[in-house]
């Protein structure tokens, strides 16, 4: 990545150039309806997904979104009112009793409140999946001296979950989720109850088990920096279907719904431009633009160069830079000021330089986003 | 302080017997109903709607019935279980029956404490209902399942205190009885402190266990984590509680067998009481009774119905707190068979004097209060014939009324009143018919401050009954003789003053 001469082709979504392995997730159609008083209202619409194996799939949306009851219909916490879970071939939907028990070992699950037991120590916590599977005592030993070792736990290993910190008690949670060795790990905000540094060591860890473990992970979240992090995909959940999914880079940079750009708004802060901006009219010629950068273009000076090359004010309102997928990421959003002709042809030169573009309104995006200041 | 620590000891034993017994067995069914409380409910891990609600209902019905009434209600239970209905064993059944409900809500609470995603959790490991109970809401609530068998220990000990009912014993019995009713206040302080001990040692070790096992940090500074075979529950105070809990058991165990022992070693006569002044008579001529090579024992009621059915049943062989009115009735009301084999006592009925003072000054018309109770208004209405103011046209039969006055010369008013009143009444009455008790608690001695009081000849002196086939028993007449001796009275007439006079 990072090819200056052919700054848009990082834009294209990846699986065009990587054989698709068959999907190890599929949703076929899932719908969850809920009771309020006498009505029926859908908590899941005919969801739809697809996950190949080793994927880190980002499910993201607003609370209410619908994430909590997917990740329940999926664990089979909840019973879907139709369609098909598959993990790894096995419908959970339509399976009941032993065959539903067994299949369960195939999921493993992280919750953002890690829910151990507080009975139990470490070592006991991760044991936990191998007892109720029924493995002897030499194999639970085993896998859980090697889990430990694998997550940095031993020395914790006779602590209880009340003595751990939350990164180190999700850490167990992780641990304990994939004793039994499944091939999906359905993780549920598991980042949401901790700190940023904490955060970031988890998302690592998350990937670090895609990577050496091969497992692939569904991973619910309303946080957007968590899924820049480590996701591959994702999925955008709004009311309870999803109205945008694909590859991280595209989605995020090139947001096709206005959920995403909520979303995005949100996470920007653009949502609180018009509070910053106060009552003053606009320049009457400027145009406020958001500009995202992937890649090595993020570092270079294209502002300065704008400037020297046009006839145009910059005023910059918000400045990031961060990782995307694992690529520096640079976002900005500008006032540009100038003649009607010029602005365009600045824009242009922008997105040469690689920039995804998009003119918005910070007055509106306060409307949309439902805070005004 | 000898005698004190002799009196304690038996009741001690018997209490500790009884909680023990019952906090272990009740402990054991409360958890498992509590279980199935949480696990049949809709969204539980075992959903049985009916189940779940009949449950409910059983267990609402059971936590509903006064403990004093349940004990007394299932005494056919208890008889099927134990083979009798009195006695400290006995005690335990309905101590147990009736801690289940409680048991059972409170550990309903304390698994509905355990944090739900928990158990979410283990149900994502694929874990079978079973499972989810046993690694899941058991292990994770056990502090608070400790505390609630703290809490019912506790409550036992209160509800133990009720046995007494059906000659169950124990130290609230002892209170009762000796402390309450007998005025001895060294007794009541001593059982009390005895109570005080037990309580405060049962909290004390249910607040370190469940402090324990809630394994916060602060917990595990009381020792170091050992490091040992992880994967198995438990540091080493599983086994202090392993051992404590053998321990109590132990000591449970102990304390039954040690009373029960002292109960059957030799088949006793069982002599049923009210504690004063029944028991105290029959108490005082044990010692004639030993001399013969009669075994007595006495079993303490503080109620007047279940000396009586335990009478019928067999579970006694005679007792001695009635006057032969109330057995007639009982009998009727009953279909009981009791029959009464000699009289011993009276708490005699006396007419005191009011502004007349004494039975010839009473004026024409002059105005005489008695008893409003149905039993003691025709007793008073009996004594006021015996002494010759009035003719009754029913003769001596119990359950006179006002209605059966057939002759009054002296054309006397009388007015029914509150029995406890009466002695309130003296100043605006001519005279008043008066019960012992009442007249002791106003300073009236009924020996020398009545103009006339019930004799032995009374139908109202307390007798020893038994039932049919058992009046000619040998060990009855001994019983009979020695309490119809001039030991006994003796005694009734120095240790009561009056209150009591002998009918024999």
């Amino acid at each position: 990545m990072g090819n200056n001469a052919n700054p848009s082709s990082q834009l294209e979504p990846r699986e065009s150039s990587v054989p698709t392995p068959p999907p190890i997730v599929l949703l076929e159609n899932l719908t969850k309806r809920y009771r309020q008083g006498t009505n029926w209202s859908n908590a899941l619409s005919r969801i739809s997904l697809s996950v190949s194996e080793g994927t880190i799939q980002g499910i993201i949306g607003f609370s209410g979104a619908g994430k909590t009851t997917l990740l329940r219909c999926v664990s089979r916490l909840d019973l879907p009112d139709e369609g098909r879970v598959l993990i790894d071939g096995a419908d959970l939907a339509s399976m009941n009793g032993a065959q539903l028990r067994s299949a369960r070992r195939r999921l493993g699950v992280v919750f953002q409140q890690f829910h151990l037991l507080r009975s139990r120590t470490v070592a006991q916590n991760v044991a936990l999946p191998l007892e109720i599977a029924g493995a002897s005592q030499e194999a639970i030993e085993e896998r859980v001296t090697e889990l430990l070792a694998w997550f940095g736990l031993e020395t914790k290993a006779d602590q209880y979950p009340s003595q751990l910190s939350g990164g180190q008690q999700q850490r167990v949670a992780i641990a304990r989720a994939l004793a039994t060795k499944p091939a999906v790990l359905l993780s549920d905000e598991p980042t949401s109850a901790l700190d940023p540094e904490t955060t970031a060591s988890v998302l690592e860890l998350l990937r670090r088990v895609r990577d050496e473990l091969g497992v692939t992970i569904l991973f619910i979240t309303h946080e957007l920096s968590a899924v820049r992090a480590i996701c591959d995909r994702v999925a955008v959940l709004d009311q309870g279907t999803i109205v945008e999914e694909g590859p991280v880079e595209q989605v995020l940079l090139r947001p096709a719904s206005r959920t995403t750009q909520r979303l995005l708004g949100r996470n920007f802060g653009l949502d609180q431009l018009a509070g910053y901006l106060g009552g003053r009219a606009a320049h009457p010629e400027a145009v406020f633009l958001e500009l995202q950068f992937l890649g090595a273009s993020a570092t270079t000076h294209v502002l300065s160069t704008l400037v020297r090359t046009f006839d145009v004010t910059v005023n910059i309102l918000r400045a990031d830079i961060g990782e995307l997928n694992r690529s520096s990421y640079g976002f900005l959003v500008v006032e540009l000021g100038g003649a009607t002709g010029v602005i365009e042809q600045s824009i242009g030169f922008l997105e040469a330089y690689g920039a995804v573009v998009t003119q918005i309104d910070p007055w509106s995006e306060a409307e949309t986003t439902g805070r005004p200041q | 302080m000898k005698e004190l620590l002799q009196l304690l000891w038996a009741p001690t034993v018997q209490t500790i017997a009884m909680v023990v017994v019952a906090a272990l067995i009740s402990g054991v069914g409360g958890t498992l109903l509590g279980v199935l409380l949480v696990v049949t409910e809709q969204g539980g891990v075992l959903p049985a709607p009916l189940l779940s609600r009949f449950l409910n209902t059983l267990t609402n019905v059971g936590r509903s019935i006064p403990f004093i009434i349940l004990m007394v209600a299932i005494i056919p239970f208890t008889r099927w279980v134990v083979g009798t209905s009195i006695g400290t064993t006995a005690a335990m059944v309905p101590l147990v029956v009736g801690a289940i409900p409680y048991v059972g809500r409170l550990v309903e609470g304390a698994l509905r404490e355990v944090n739900r995603g928990a158990i979410e959790a283990i149900l994502t490991m694929g874990a079978t209902p079973w499972q989810v109970i046993h690694k899941g809401y058991l292990p994770e609530a056990i502090p608070a399942l400790i505390r609630a068998l703290t809490v019912v220990t506790i409550t036992l000990i209160s509800y133990s205190a009720m046995a007494g009912t059906v000659g169950g014993g124990g130290l609230g019995d002892l209170a009762i009885r000796y402390g309450y009713e007998g005025f001895r206040l060294d007794i009541m302080v001593a059982t009390v402190i005895v109570l005080i001990v037990m309580i405060q040692g049962i909290q004390f070790v249910g607040d370190v266990f469940a402090r324990h096992f809630e394994r916060t940090g602060k917990a595990n500074s009381i020792g170091t984590l050992q490091r040992q075979r992880w994967w198995k529950i438990s540091p080493r105070y599983l086994s202090i509680a392993r051992w404590g809990t053998l321990g109590v058991l132990l000591i449970g165990i102990f304390a039954t067998v040690l009373h029960e022992r002292a109960v059957t070693l030799n088949k006793p006569l069982r002599v049923g009481v009210s504690p004063i002044p029944h028991g105290e008579i029959l108490q005082h001529v044990m010692p004639i009774l030993e001399r013969e090579g009669i075994h007595v024992q006495i079993i303490y009621f503080n109620d007047f119905i279940q000396p009586n059915l335990a009478l019928a049943s067999g579970d006694i062989d005679a007792n001695f707190f009635q006057h032969v009115p109330f057995m007639d009735r009982f009998n009727r009301d009953h279909g009981t068979h009791i029959i009464a084999v000699a009289k011993i006592h009276i708490e005699p009925l006396g007419l005191y004097p009011g502004r007349a003072k004494t039975l010839s000054a009473l004026p024409d018309g002059a105005i005489i209060a008695i008893p409003n109770d149905p039993v003691n208004s025709g007793r008073g209405l009996l004594l006021l014939q015996t002494s010759g103011l009035i003719k009754l046209r029913t003769g001596t039969k119990a359950g006179t009324t006002l209605e059966d006055v057939s002759e009054n010369p002296k054309h006397l008013k009388i007015s029914e009143l509150e029995a406890a009143q009466l002695p309130r009444s003296l100043r605006d009455v001519d005279a008043a018919v008066i019960n012992t008790n009442y007249a002791l608690a106003a300073k009236l001695n009924p020996l020398k401050d009545a103009i006339f009081l019930e004799n032995s000849a009374s139908p109202y002196a307390n007798v020893l009954s038994t039932v049919p086939g058992k009046e000619n028993d040998p060990r009855i007449r001994a019983l009979i003789r020695a309490l119809q001796s001039p030991e006994a009275r003796q005694f009734i007439e120095q240790k009561y003053q009056g209150a009591v006079l002998p009918a024999f």
